[in-house]
């Protein structure tokens, strides 16, 4: 058939303790909201962020960055010193945890004696009114189809079983799906530590838990002054031969049911997903950011014992800032995944010449400190450090192109500090090369002696072109590096 | 002349019955036929149209 108007007892409102009403517009108002109650007790695609059902989303790997203290010294006979005080070093830690658990079940089917579904008002022979069972069909158009596509947008009564991240353990919409949560944010706690802790222990951060929680209100909260559960459509349990209207369970068992498989593909207008930092949907609570210190010290500690223990610590130093390119959006869509076109191919580069981007870590010479960056044919660009044991980050380093690059694209590195003199390796220095061919990196050696000199910088700029002749720079951007030489 | 039980009135002098505490299956059924002759019906059918309960009610005089 179609859509037909089921029909309720509103006797909870009169004074009538049968008083059977046909639905209104009103009424269905507020039964598609209740819709939303129905899908948090049934949700059609779960997410987890435990266990191995469902699928992974792509582009987790939510990344977060802090920094540690270093190990203590002690001695007996004097401080050790700054250069002999291992250092506070950055620590990345990275989450991917989020599954999506599509509902797996088929399409409900039947109609138990014909009479499962609600009941409609219909004239009989005589003429006088008389109810009727609601075909599946009926149902469907009346109760299933009206309400797919509410659930695309929001987060309010109408979006129940939908997900979101937040950062509260016990958000006022929803529940949260466990207290694992999908991502960290940790930032060194620098009151933590302190002189007379020594030795205090190297992981100390403020941690801020990102969760997803599924919307999801009481049952109470769907109750207005036209609409409560205790007036679900009636329907004719054949069982007690009677008529009596569902309770809330029982509606949520019919309908949860067609909620599920539609929304989890069985319509793929309507079918909802989940992405990360995806090109569809709409951003779903709160972003993750990674915020870290940006170290203004050594936080060379010192702490006295005895005469007999001489004790120090680096800790870490600084004020918070938001790592440049950590952001990540959980996301939901409905529908069909579109199909735009290739994001169009743009390169950039980062930090100004007042602020260039700043290499990873502190690193101390012990007489011979190779520092640079690499920037390779993937897009991504990379810090190096050969302070004893070569280490290479990328991390909160933005790649210089948004996509696998077509065609040619030139750089050219220019020093920028011009004293002292470091040896050079890598690249030349000032001329062009094809970045798409082959890494390029420049590297700068410093073998002066160890605590001859305090803390030293070096800085480049570098240009993107797809030209070789310094023509069309397309972007401009400065980099550096920060050691300590150990005096 | 009214009927009494005791010193209760059971049938008054104009024709009202009055505190009956049960009926028998002969006047139960005589009742409800009553009612269905009345042929006030209300039914309910199921999703295929056909008829599975039939209610009868009363109604008051036309």
């Amino acid at each position: 058939m179609a859509f037909v108007r089921p029909v309720y007892n509103d006797a909870i409102f009169g004074v009538d303790s049968t008083n059977y009403v046909e639905a209104d517009d009103t009424y269905f108002t507020f039964i598609n909201q209740f819709a939303g109650y129905v899908h948090s007790q049934y949700p059609s695609v779960a997410i987890a962020t435990t266990g191995t059902s469902g699928t992974l989303l792509s582009n987790q790997s939510f990344t977060d960055t802090y920094y540690v203290a270093g190990s203590y010294v002690t001695r007996v006979d004097r401080y050790a010193t700054e250069a002999e005080t291992p250092n506070t070093s950055l620590v990345t830690d990275t989450y991917s945890r989020i599954r999506q658990i599509p509902y797996t079940g088929g399409l409900p089917t039947g109609d138990a004696n014909n009479t499962q579904y609600p009941v409609y008002l219909v004239a009989n022979v005589g003429g006088t009114p008389s109810f009727r069972s609601m075909t599946y069909t009926d149902f469907v158009d009346t109760f299933v189809r009206p309400v797919l596509g509410q659930f695309g947008s929001g987060t309010g009564l109408s979006q129940g079983g939908t997900y979101f991240m937040t950062t509260s353990a016990s958000p006022s919409n929803g529940t949260i799906v466990s207290s694992t949560p999908a991502a960290v944010n940790s930032v060194a706690n620098v009151a933590a530590y302190t002189s007379s802790g020594i030795p205090e222990a190297t992981k100390q951060t403020t941690d801020t838990n990102y969760y997803i929680a599924k919307v999801e209100y009481p049952l109470t909260s769907y109750d207005t002054t036209e609409f409560t559960d205790g007036n679900l459509p009636l329907f004719f349990d054949s069982s007690r031969q009677q008529l009596r209207q569902y309770t809330a369970a029982e509606w949520a068992a019919l309908l949860g049911p067609f909620l599920q498989y539609y929304l989890s593909g069985g319509d793929p207008d309507y079918t909802l997903s989940y992405n990360v930092d995806g090109a569809d949907g709409e951003t779903r609570g709160s972003t993750f950011l990674d915020t870290r210190l940006v170290p203004t010290g050594t936080g060379y500690t010192q702490r006295f014992v005895n005469a007999d223990d001489y004790r120090t610590q680096e800790f870490p130093t600084g004020t918070t800032t938001t790592t440049v390119g950590s952001t990540k959006v959980f996301k939901m869509h409905q529908g069909p995944a579109s199909s735009a076109p290739a994001p169009t191919e743009t390169v950039s580069l980062e930090g100004t010449a007042t602020t260039p981007e700043r290499g990873n870590d502190l690193p101390l010479t012990d007489g011979s400190l190779t520092l640079g960056w690499r920037f390779k044919t993937d897009g991504t660009i990379e810090d190096f450090n050969a302070d004893r044991i070569p280490l290479y980050s990328t991390t909160s380093h933005l790649p210089w192109i948004n996509t696998t690059p077509t065609g040619t694209w030139y750089i050219r590195v220019t020093d920028i500090t011009t004293t002292p003199t470091f040896i050079r390796t890598g690249y030349t220095s000032g001329a062009w090369h094809d970045i798409t061919t082959s890494e390029i990196y420049f590297n700068i050696s410093d073998s002066r002696a160890f605590a001859s000199y305090g803390n030293a910088e070096f800085r480049w700029k570098v240009e993107l072109s797809r030209n070789n002749d310094g023509t069309n720079i397309a972007a401009t951007g400065y980099y550096r590096w920060i050691w300590e030489g150990g005096a | 002349m009214a009927l009494k039980i005791g010193n209760e009135e059971i049938i008054s002098n104009d024709k009202t019955l009055s505190l009956i505490s049960a009926t028998d299956n002969i006047t139960a059924n005589t009742i409800n036929n009553a009612i269905v002759a009345q042929n006030n019906v209300f039914i309910i059918y199921d999703s295929t149209g056909a008829e599975v309960r039939r209610f009868y009610c009363a109604a008051p005089p036309a």
